[in-house]
């Protein structure tokens, strides 16, 4: 059987749902949440990149590219 | 639903008038092509629902899972083409939603938000790529690597992925790079030579798989860190050595242990056969080579190479770890065919038929050839088809011979005979005596003579194909011939040997060593020195004067001494007028002319020598700086790269301008500070050899005295400035004192107003062009020269110095549910819902405070 390298993926119409489920809806709408990155606001809209963490907190990465690929870097840099 | 019986669809089959046996051939070849193409065919079907997916939410969302996985495994399955064991694995995009998120989520692990919409398209796919590239590429070996190798490893194969699957998110992969550090940066730019050379993916990918499948089970040390980064080093150095420049072949470490037969000179071939090769093979398994790659370039050297593998496997003793040997690659702007066949030895079968080929020559009584490996006082280590053998000093002549090392040395190649062989005690003795290695058929006076200097005469000057090879000398009193090679005969290789010697001319030579497949004495001059070693009166900087000796596509050869070499690339030739041009060919120049350069490059110890003939004079841009550094000039942009913009500056010199230069607050992006054909007044502060262009900076041009305003003001303080202008996330302020004294700050976009949504057109109406507001200081970026300023904190403050009654002038700037909203330089806040509804956004009005709230106030207009 051939390896398979699992991708994580939230499809952009069940991301409110899955954010309740982490129960992160009101801090999102309340405007606590920012990018990992670059400090911005976390919107419903701006959403890029969801990391849950061990302590049940969410790291959150915006949809600049620039703070895409800084995260991936950032990635790079903890191996 | 019950299945349908075969009747029934035999029955369907005739209703539609299709023959029963077509319908099953049909589904047969539908079956073997969806396997096949699986990828492809995920693809296509992406391609077909996208225009009818907007009728479901299930088609939408498996209409991008399979674009995706299609895109990803179809690079996937093209990377790991004709490999045993696969780099990438395939990709499966796995859903996570409210139902199944405690299940799949893993702390750490990134869930990237997918979307059917086009315009997250690529920035969707490059997250993807980006996650798939860092988790799966050789995971098992990244924790034993250094973290920059690792970066540059996933960079180099994000990139190839992007520029295979969507070349336009290029920009996304070099605004990625821009922000790589330098360590990284230098690893991929090596890794780049690597895969230019053929060997990135083929050798070194390949290896450190095995090193990660070797190493899983063990925790990370810095030994094996150690141990990649000496391999990463040497795949190097072969890559970008020269031709016939020295550099060992094989690497062998506690782990990585590869071997490389190049199919280098075919001068080798042609004389020997295969032979040599399949003995290296031989000797690399025999000293715990685990990967034998063997390399060539261009057609005629590809065949050479597969015929050596193919005696190989035919062997049984090696095993072929890829099925797709070769590549393509652009080499000096031509295309070359690479070829390379990694081979696994298998060391057990390799020594049983070891064993049986001596066996074979025992008993037909026949010599054949080994190659000495060790040299002792006492005896000699070689290596018989992949077995080491110890030859006694007895055995290695006829006659009693004093020092072994004068007529066996490392490396030669020596005609051996059996003298026994017990193939069930694996024991075997081989022996020179009476061979054409024996050193009995050198005359015994000669045991005394090597090392010493003799006088001979000259008999014959040997040329093959207009090619020096050397001279055959006459030795008095000796029965063999001396033979003096044509690198050791001149300090020049392009001097010619009939130039300088002639038959019957007298030369006095230094016997080094008996050759002995050859029946002649190896000599030199002891008077010959070599030319580098008394080159110290060269240096950089210097101009000399040199003859062309060769001349290639994209470099030709000069000599400025005899046996010191310079290269003058065509780069080197003028100073371009379009940096974007192609570089001049050496059309003009001719094999014999003079030529007079500046060294730019000369180690001794690399025998390096570059030469350039357009830095004999300054180039325009050279000289603008010379002349004109720090000093101001307007800088007109031309065009955008990735790390700032190119533009000109004087009389059409050509000029960059660094990202980092353009404005004292952080610039993500240069088309926020500036268009195309806009004319800036810069500083010109460095010049760049590399691209000939004169560095500006636009920043140090705007009054920024921050040390000033450090030394005199504190976080909290209040004072006045200007807005400058707007970018994506901040407002950039000049900060002036009331002496006069400017300095620049940034505002931040959460900092103007607690009420107003920033954006570039509310900014415009909220801040008059030229008008003074106030700010509170929040704190000094010392590391940027940059002071950040906060405007709500300064109406929050001063909404409490304003009284009830105080009329105050402002500017309506926006409109919500709650009412319109104001923006002046004292506060901020909301008109009443009295307010007429005749007000237009942009109208000026004047208001007092009706009451304050948190920050802001509403307001009444007076």
């Amino acid at each position: 059987m051939k390896k398979q390298e699992r991708v994580l993926a939230v499809f952009d119409e069940e991301l409110i749902n899955l954010l309740g489920s982490l129960n992160e809806l009101p801090k999102i709408e309340s405007g606590e949440r920012f990018c990992n990155i670059c400090n911005d606001t976390i919107l419903f809209n701006n959403i890029s990149i969801i990391v849950p963490q061990e302590d049940k907190k969410v790291i959150y990465v915006c949809n600049k590219p620039s703070c895409v690929e800084a995260y991936s870097l950032k990635q790079d840099g903890t191996k | 639903m019950s299945i349908p019986s075969i009747e029934t669809i035999k029955s369907w089959c005739s209703a539609f008038g299709i023959p029963f046996s077509i319908l099953v051939i049909g589904l047969i070849l539908g079956a073997i092509i969806t396997i096949a193409k699986y990828s492809e065919i995920k693809k296509l079907f992406s391609d077909l629902t996208r225009p009818i997916a907007f009728i479901s939410k299930w088609l939408r969302k498996k209409n991008v899972e399979c674009e995706f996985e299609g895109i990803l495994n179809t690079y996937a399955a093209h990377f790991n083409e004709g490999l045993t064991t696969p780099f990438l694995p395939e990709c499966h995009v796995q859903w996570v939603n409210s139902g199944n998120a405690k299940s799949l989520i893993q702390p750490g692990k990134a869930i990237i938000r997918m979307s059917f919409d086009l315009k997250d398209h690529d920035l969707n796919l490059i997250n993807a790529a980006t996650q798939f590239v860092n988790t799966a590429l050789i995971h098992k070996t990244k924790p034993f690597l250094k973290r920059q190798t690792a970066t540059a490893i996933d960079l180099i194969i994000t990139k190839d992925l992007i520029e295979k699957i969507k070349r336009q998110a290029l920009t996304i992969f070099n605004n990625r790079f821009s922000e790589v550090d330098q360590e990284s940066r230098d690893v991929y730019y090596k890794l780049e030579d690597i895969d230019e050379s053929g060997l990135l993916k083929r050798v070194f990918l390949q290896e450190l798989l095995f090193f990660g499948e070797a190493l899983v089970t063990t925790p990370p040390r810095a030994e094996y860190e150690k141990e990649a980064e000496d391999f990463l080093s040497w795949v190097y150095d072969i890559a970008t050595r020269e031709f016939q420049e020295h550099a060992p072949l094989f690497f062998e470490r506690n782990h990585l242990k590869v071997g490389l037969i190049l199919i280098a000179d075919e001068k080798t071939y042609l004389k020997f056969g295969i032979e040599p090769y399949i003995r290296w093979a031989n000797r690399y398994s025999s000293n715990g080579i685990r990967t034998i790659y063997l390399l060539a370039r261009n057609y005629y050297k590809s065949q050479i190479a597969k015929d050596v593998a193919t005696k190989l496997l035919e062997t049984e003793c090696f095993e072929q770890l890829s099925k797709n040997i070769t590549l393509k690659r652009v080499y000096n702007e031509r295309p070359v065919t690479i070829t390379c066949i990694p081979l696994r030895p298998e060391p057990t079968t390799i020594r049983q038929k070891a064993f049986e080929r001596i066996e074979s020559h025992s008993k037909s009584n026949t010599r054949f050839i080994a190659t000495v490996e060790d040299v002792s006082d006492k005896s000699i280590q070689v290596d018989a088809y992949g077995l080491k053998v110890i030859i006694p000093k007895t055995e290695l002549s006829s006659i009693a011979i004093p020092r072994i090392d004068l007529y066996f040395r490392p490396n030669l190649d020596i005609e051996v005979i059996p003298k026994s062989v017990d193939v069930s005690a694996q024991n075997i003795v081989l022996s020179c005596v009476g061979t054409q290695s024996d050193p009995k058929e050198i005359n015994s006076e000669l045991q005394d003579k090597l090392g010493q200097s003799i006088s001979g005469q000259i008999i014959k000057i040997v040329s093959r194909d207009d090619f020096d090879t050397g001279i055959v000398i006459d030795l008095p009193n000796l029965k063999v011939k001396g033979f003096l090679p044509a690198r050791k005969a001149m300090l020049s290789r392009f001097a010619r040997l009939a130039n300088q010697y002639k038959v019957g001319d007298s030369i006095k030579v230094r016997l080094l060593e008996f050759d002995a497949p050859h029946a002649n004495i190896i000599c030199d001059l002891p008077d010959l020195k070599d030319p580098w070693s008394n080159a110290q009166d060269f240096a950089v900087g210097q101009v000399v004067n040199g003859i062309v000796r060769e001349i290639r596509e994209a470099f030709l050869i000069c000599e400025i001494r005899p046996g010191i070499e310079v290269r003058l690339t065509s780069r080197e030739l003028t100073w371009p007028s379009d940096p974007q041009s192609a570089p001049p060919s050496f059309a003009n120049f001719s094999v014999g002319q003079d030529l007079k350069g500046k060294l730019i490059c000369f180690d001794v110890q690399k025998r390096l020598a570059l030469l350039s003939l357009r830095q004999l004079i300054a180039s325009p841009a050279q000289a603008f700086f010379s002349s004109n550094n720090n000093c101001k000039c307007d800088f007109k942009v031309k065009e955008f790269a990735p790390f700032g913009c190119i533009g000109t500056i004087g009389n059409n010199i050509r000029s960059f301008l660094p990202i980092n230069e353009i404005s004292w607050a952080y610039c993500s992006d240069p088309q926020d500070f500036m268009d195309v054909n806009a004319v800036h007044q810069t500083i010109v502060i460095g010049y760049d050899e590399r691209f000939d262009n004169v560095i500006v900076s636009r920043k140090m041009a705007i009054p920024n005295n921050y040390e000033h305003f450090r030394s005199s003001y504190n976080p909290g303080d209040t004072i006045e400035g200007k807005i400058v202008s707007c970018q994506n996330s901040c407002v950039l302020v000049s900060l002036t004192t009331p002496d006069g004294v400017q300095a620049q700050a940034s505002l931040h976009k959460n900092d103007i107003s607690r009420l107003i949504h920033f954006s570039k057109e509310t900014i415009a109406l909220m801040f008059d062009a030229n008008a003074l507001y106030n700010f509170i200081i929040s704190d000094f970026r010392d590391s940027h020269r940059i002071i950040h300023v906060s405007r709500t904190s300064f109406l929050s403050k001063h909404l409490d110095n304003v009284e009830y009654g105080d009329i105050i002038s402002g500017r309506v700037v926006s409109k919500s549910r709650k009412g319109f909203l104001v923006y002046s330089n004292q506060v901020e806040g909301f008109l009443t819902p009295k307010a007429k509804q005749s007000l237009k956004i942009g109208d000026n009005v004047n208001f007092i405070i009706a009451r304050k709230e948190g920050g802001y106030a509403d307001i009444e207009l007076a």
